[in-house]
């Protein structure tokens, strides 16, 4: 079985450490890619079209390109359309969670303040089916909140 | 005199005469005018005219009413000259014409008196042709008739009035000679009655209403003369305008009853007053100006708006330009003149320097209407500085409120985002460290790292609490009916475990339903009963009942309670360890803490919420406590409308 290819988008480098941590922790046959914002995204994920990877986390409050920009960004580029996106955010606010979705986000990750937590969340996502979610997609299913 | 046969003779065929004849002498002045004549001699028909079975020696005035007669044979005795003249003397139902000659004889008068009439009017005594005496006749008749009736139909009573002097010559009364039966619709009794009567006989209160005076004065002087007295002749006041003439030698008053007019009057006079009151009251002056002209009739309190007393200042258009702040000459020049040309309404708000050199500002609505060929605007002018300055505060206000909106955004921004956000790392840090350190830290250190988690868990909830509590008045989710058993129910499934820890005894009743957010109300009842559950008495099993029922708003209950409106009234009652009677306003104050953070947890904001809810929710929360023994929890809802 092929890795499976990860893109976190996050400006927080202890953030992105937590993740990397608890990535490792899953023991999952993973591969990590880093950038610290939307700008860097997009950019990565236009150039380098081989390495498109198979689910993006995405922060939201990010410098230069923050992530709802980011995410309108990858749904308008045709090839980048059906990509998995997954919010990566601090912030629990009905109003950004409907916005991202609204926006094109698959899924929505409240940072959680435990590392077990993040752990617990992150196994669900990487080994979600998503050929057969992605048939029945609902809000409620891919709302994942800690 | 006549001592003769021929005398005789004649005396005989004068005494039989239709025409009375009567000579008198002139005796003592009466008064500077009318003198005094005694009667000499007097035929039968002058007897009979005076009904007098002896008129010798009797005054002249004794006998006759006619005061022009007396005023006839003064002039005649001055002069003369012979006078010839008719009068009209009333005989039971009937006027009648006597012509009158008084000549001078001897040493005084004479004076012939003979009826005007057909049966004393043969062919003998009179050239005239029998035809043309009954046609005169039949004239006279009419004429008199046709007097009578003019007379009667009037509008106004008219009566003629005699006077009647005291010995100094003083007049102390008047006779009614006549009087029209208009009289005796008003004061409903037959003018004949009246007839014949003094004025003072038949009215005493005219002695003292000046009624009496004022005649007097009027025959006296001959002036004419005009008054309007109340009189109470029946029942109801009536009120009459007189004019009093003085007219051959009596006087002939015309009165016109104005008892409506002056009902009207005084009604107007009220309704002025009452207009003018209201002015004052509402700050409101009222004018009319004829848009030809130059002039302005201002009401009274138009002159005070500006500072000044009634019709102190000119009422020139021009004059009122002159009030004006300099910035708003031009508008209220051209929209005036605009209204003189087009006749079309106005509505102005404008500055003006009143006397005391304030500045005000005064609003005027005018509209125009034509009246007999001429354009008028009425208006009203009010001053509506205190409106304005209001408005100019609320503005204020509202621009601050808008601030403070913006402060509360960026509050709750900072706190769900940037407040967590390093939070959040410390709760991750330690839950690593806890994972990677697991039994290898000392005791100590383990206490230390369980008191950093606790106390990160405590901010967290704090943080989350303001969140809510600032969120309560987001206008997000309308209104719904909310069934409170729904609420209870879910909220004591969350709380499950813990009464179930506690041993808890929860009652409650069947509650009503309400309009409202049920998350929110949620949240009340969870903070209401989650206190009971966490203020309790040690030892003591925790008793929570919850109680519903409908009242109607009552001030006596709570004083923001308002009346006509129904209200569901829930009470919280608990045996836990209640507070001081003291406290029972401080406990819903924001960060409100009665006891200290390690005995109870909580954040002091938890009743902060409950009471932002309710009031959100048009509501009033009280409570009431008594130390060691429980607290009460009264919340009034609306009932749904």
């Amino acid at each position: 079985m092929d890795k499976l290819r990860i893109l976190l988008v996050d400006d927080d480098e202890d953030d992105r450490q937590f993740f990397a941590d608890a990535l490792e922790g899953i023991e999952l046959n993973t591969d990590l890619h880093q950038l610290e914002n939307g700008k860097s995204c997009i950019e990565y994920l236009l150039t380098d079209t081989d390495n498109t990877p198979d689910l993006v986390f995405l922060d939201l409050n990010m410098p230069i390109m923050n992530g709802f920009e980011c995410l309108e960004a990858i749904r308008r580029t045709p090839h980048l359309k059906d990509l998995l996106v997954a919010i990566y955010s601090t912030s629990s606010a009905e109003r950004d969670i409907e916005e991202t979705f609204e926006k094109g986000a698959n899924i929505y990750i409240k940072k959680p303040s435990s590392f077990n937590e993040l752990k617990k969340s992150l196994k669900q996502v990487v080994k979600m089916n998503w050929a057969y979610h992605l048939n029945d997609f609902k809000k409620e299913n891919f709302l994942l909140k800690i | 005199m006549m001592n003769t046969v021929a005398d005789d003779f004649f005396k005989k065929i004068v005494d039989d005469a239709n025409t009375a004849v009567l000579y008198a002498e002139p005796s003592a002045l009466k008064s500077l005018q009318v003198k005094e004549y005694l009667v000499k001699y007097a035929n039968k028909s002058a007897q009979k005219f005076f009904s007098f079975e002896n008129v010798e020696n009797h005054s002249l005035g004794e006998l006759i009413n006619y005061d022009e007669i007396l005023i006839f044979a003064n002039k005649v005795l001055e002069t003369g000259v012979e006078e010839n003249f008719n009068i009209i003397v009333k005989e039971e139902d009937s006027l009648l014409s006597y012509n009158v000659r008084i000549y001078t004889f001897e040493k005084g008068l004479s004076f012939t008196l003979t009826l005007i009439k057909p049966k004393f009017i043969t062919d003998k005594e009179s050239k005239t042709p029998l035809g043309i005496q009954e046609s005169r006749r039949r004239e006279l008749e009419i004429s008199n008739l046709f007097g009578i009736r003019v007379l009667d139909s009037n509008d106004s009573i008219i009566c003629y009035l005699k006077p009647i002097f005291n010995k100094k010559g003083d007049v102390e009364d008047f006779r009614i000679d006549y009087i029209n039966n208009r009289m005796g619709e008003i004061a409903n009794e037959e003018s004949t009655f009246i007839e014949g009567q003094t004025i003072l006989e038949y009215y005493p209160k005219n002695a003292e209403n000046g009624v009496l005076e004022i005649l007097a004065d009027g025959y006296l002087s001959g002036e004419n003369k005009e008054y309007t007295k109340e009189f109470i002749f029946d029942k109801e006041p009536v009120w009459l305008a007189t004019r009093a003439i003085k007219m051959n030698g009596g006087l002939i008053l015309f009165s016109k009853d104005v008892t409506q007019e002056k009902a009207y009057e005084t009604q107007l006079f009220i309704q002025n007053r009452l207009l003018s009151e209201a002015e004052h009251v509402a700050n409101i002056g009222s004018f009319r100006w004829n848009l030809a002209k130059e002039q302005i009739k201002y009401s009274d309190n138009v002159y005070r708006l500006f500072g000044y007393d009634p019709n102190e200042f000119d009422d020139k258009y021009d004059r009122l330009l002159t009030f004006l702040h300099p910035n708003d000459f031009e508008k209220v020049k051209s929209s005036f003149k605009a209204a003189r040309k087009n006749k079309s309404k106005t509505d102005l708000v404008f500055r003006v320097y009143i006397k005391s050199k304030e500045l005000r500002y005064m609003n005027t609505i005018g509209e125009c209407y034509q009246k007999e060929g001429n354009w008028y605007m009425v208006g009203v002018i009010r001053d509506v500085t205190k409106q304005i300055e209001a408005e100019s505060v609320l503005q204020i206000k509202n621009t601050e409120l808008k601030r403070t909106n913006a402060d509360l955004e960026a509050f709750n921004r900072v706190a769900s985002h940037d407040l967590q956000e390093p939070l959040r790392k410390i709760q991750m840090f330690v839950s690593r460290l806890d994972e990677e350190e697991e039994g290898r830290l000392s005791n100590r250190s383990q206490g230390y790292l369980s008191k950093i988690k606790y106390s990160s868990d405590r901010m967290r909830n704090l943080i989350n609490n303001l969140l809510s509590y600032s969120k309560i008045d987001e206008v997000g989710e309308q209104p719904r009916r909310v069934d409170l058993n729904d609420v209870l129910n879910n909220v004591l499934e969350d709380l499950g475990e813990r009464i179930n820890d506690l041993e808890a005894e929860v009652a409650s009743v069947s509650l009503p339903v309400v309009n409202g957010i049920q998350f929110q109300l949620e949240q009340l009842f969870a903070n209401l009963i989650g206190n009971s559950l966490k203020y309790v008495n040690e030892g003591v099993q925790p008793n929570i009942k919850i109680i519903g029922n409908i009242v109607s708003g009552d001030k006596s209950l709570v004083e923001s309670l308002l009346p006509n409106i129904n209200y569901v009234k829930l009470q919280f009652i608990d045996n836990g360890i209640g507070f001081e009677k003291k406290y029972q306003e401080k406990i819903f104050e924001i960060f409100q803490r009665l006891h200290g953070k390690t005995e109870f947890s909580g954040t002091g904001l938890g009743l902060s919420i409950c009471k932002k809810i309710v009031q959100s929710h048009n509501g009033t929360i009280t409570a009431k406590g008594e130390l060691n023994k429980g607290a009460e929890f009264t919340v009034y809802l609306p009932t749904l409308l």
